[in-house]
């Protein structure tokens, strides 16, 4: 027989954590959700009214939707670009790091480590001083490079290949490839080894990449390092019994169980990435901005959000986004679920 | 480890191994490397600074400034209150949930569980504008002690975000132990809570340290929350201080970044590495789970 006191005790037991996550996880939420529906800003600041699905229509109509959609597009190419330097750095790594010839796996494991063992806004903080462009360390480095001989010979080479293949692509009219190198001759052009990392657009969105991949490379790696020690050294005995050859053997085995192992993996770090805050805000605040324009040019979503709340004060619209998020956030998380199977309790 | 002759061949492959490793740990390292430089270079610029200072150019006047002329200390001893009494919390009230949800049968255990999940999937934006809102609204309720720009406000922030990651971790841990401990306690004719206390704490500790260890690096490392909360510079975090203090004041203030950079990371830098282990593994099923 179970008595009462037994039958109210887990309730008691798990009271204290379900008391603190109602009010500060769920209802938050639940909040963030009406005010998405709501005219809250800074002119709405003590009274604001349900304004229905107005936020939404603003989100993908008129000038905003033009903001939402290269944030949009942005936010995609950062995530998966992130995802993919991460996945090809760390594989790049894990393999000889998994050689059990090589000497010293634990020294080379630890130096890599380190980049994800600083606290990240300490590290997105450091490569905005180096990447500064009058006087960072990258341009410092760049410019002694330019000054050596032979790297000002290829830059010429290079400036003088861009121009052969833009005559050629001129001439054929597939303006879209021409204007690309005739950008790419403008930059050699005026190249003297400074790169401007954060002033310029696409060099800015280039930097907060290779900072995330800098950030996030570690994790991969130990990850996957961890995932092909996982596979049984039994399968390659019994694969080079039957006569397989190595390469036979890495795609046979190595290559389909790896990607078993780091298919969630991959989709969890893609939603990471997608809501990546402190890489972009920190480094570049989501700019450099364009003339008329509200969203900066290295903004994704959550820092574009960021910037509507609390630069802006327009809530409402900023809750919208949030709103949109976490849609996506949720769908990749469902996917997840099914393929690591945590709902089976 | 068996003694295999190696090939030639073999030898060459290792030895381009070990060049492309040590350059890839190079160009990995070189930010670092460049802002310990940093720290101990005279002068607050980040010009001309040189690839490899000499000796007699170094000096330790950046971390003394930096402990004398600054709000470091304060932004660092804010931070590290926050994280104590937020993993604390988050601690106490997570480990009888996770006990409960491992151990204890009852009504709505399922969707309890169901519900941590989900609360897992809400990212921090979605919750940021109505965070803010509460804050603001415990402010005026409690005349400025809790709510914004408060430790305490804080505080509550990152306990409550933590909740669901902790609960299904020790659930989990708990959920790996054999029964027979505590059933052999049952017999001896102990309660529950009884049991709870004498047997599982004991055998929970080396998980629950892992936890705590967690719970106090994100904290540590977070910029959005406290950025929207802790808007006064004596409140401030490291995390935003750091950023006030270098943005826009390169060329002044890089140096004492730099050493800021190097004590602010040095805390977790050492729980880090002495965890590292756990903290791969306890990542990756974080990461598994989103």
């Amino acid at each position: 027989m179970i008595g009462k006191k037994e039958r109210f005790l887990p309730y008691l037991y798990i009271a204290p954590a379900v008391v603190l996550m109602i009010f500060l996880t769920l209802l938050p939420n639940i909040y963030s959700l009406y005010i998405a529906f709501t005219n809250y800003s800074l002119y709405h600041f003590q009274h604001y009214d349900f304004v229905g699905l107005r936020n939404f229509v603003k989100v993908f109509s008129g000038s905003e939707l033009q903001e939402f959609m290269s944030v949009f597009a942005w936010t995609m190419v950062w995530a998966l670009a992130s995802v993919f330097g991460m996945v090809l750095i760390g594989l790049l790594l894990a393999f000889p790091l998994n050689n059990r010839y090589l000497k010293g796996k634990d020294f080379y494991r630890t130096m890599f480590v380190i980049p994800w063992a600083i606290p990240a806004f300490i590290t997105v903080l450091m490569w905005q001083g180096i990447l500064n462009s009058d006087l960072g360390a990258v341009n410092v480095l760049l410019m002694g490079l330019y000054k050596i001989p032979i790297f000002h010979g290829l830059f010429g080479m290079l400036d003088g290949m861009t121009v052969f293949f833009y005559n050629i692509f001129h001439g054929m009219h597939i303006d879209f490839i021409a204007n690309l190198l005739n950008g790419f001759h403008n930059f050699l052009a005026g190249f003297n080894g400074k790169i401007p990392w954060l002033d310029n657009g696409n060099w800015a969105r280039v930097s907060v990449l290779i900072v995330n991949i800098w950030l996030g490379f570690p994790f991969m790696m130990s990850i996957i390092i961890g995932a092909l020690q996982a596979i049984p050294s039994e399968l390659y005995e019994a694969a080079s019994v039957d006569g397989a050859t190595p390469t036979t053997q890495f795609f046979a085995i190595t290559v389909p169980l790896l990607r078993s192992a780091m298919l969630p993996v991959i989709i969890s770090s893609f939603a990471f990435n997608f809501n990546q805050f402190g890489s972009i805000y920190l480094l570049t605040a989501g700019g450099p901005t364009v003339m008329g324009r509200t969203a900066g040019q290295t903004d994704i979503l959550v820092t574009y959000s960021y910037k509507l709340a609390f630069n802006m004060f327009r809530f409402g619209l900023a809750c919208a986004y949030a709103v949109f998020i976490f849609i996506i956030i949720a769908s990749l998380s469902s996917v997840n679920f099914k393929l690591t199977g945590a709902f089976d309790d | 480890m068996e003694k295999t002759r190696l090939s030639i061949n073999d030898k060459i492959k290792l030895a381009f191994m070990h060049a492309g490793l040590i350059l890839a740990v190079i160009i990995v390292l070189f930010p670092v490397y460049w802002v310990i430089a940093a720290s101990f270079k005279q002068g607050g610029s980040l010009f001309s600074q040189n690839l490899f200072p000499s000796i007699k150019e170094l000096t330790l006047e950046n971390y003394r400034k930096l402990f004398f002329e600054t709000k470091f200390f304060l932004w660092m001893k804010n931070t590290l209150i926050i994280c104590f009494f937020s993993s604390a919390l988050a601690m106490f009230v997570t480990v009888t949930a996770g006990y409960a949800f491992s151990r204890m049968k009852f009504v709505g255990r399922k969707w309890g569980l169901m519900t941590m999940i989900i609360m897992q999937m809400f990212p921090a934006a979605m919750a940021m504008v109505a965070i803010y809102k509460l804050l603001l609204y415990l402010s005026n309720m409690t005349g400025g002690l809790v709510g914004l720009n408060t430790i305490s406000g804080m505080v509550l922030v990152y306990a409550g975000g933590g909740i669901p990651f902790n609960t299904w971790i020790i659930k989990g841990y708990l959920d790996g132990l054999p029964k027979e401990l505590e059933e052999s306690a049952y017999i001896d004719g102990a309660t529950q809570t009884q049991t709870f206390v004498k047997i599982i704490l004991p055998l929970l500790m080396p998980i629950l340290a892992v936890v705590t260890i967690f719970n106090f690096i994100g904290p540590y490392a977070d910029f959005l929350f406290p950025s929207i909360v802790m808007t006064g510079e004596d409140k401030f975090t490291l995390a935003v201080g750091m950023r006030a203090f270098i943005s826009g004041a390169f060329s002044t203030n890089w140096t004492q970044f730099a050493a800021a950079s190097i004590i602010g990371a040095i805390p977790i830098l050492v729980v880090f590495f002495s965890l590292q282990k756990f903290m791969v593994e306890g990542l990756t099923k974080g990461a598994l789970k989103g």
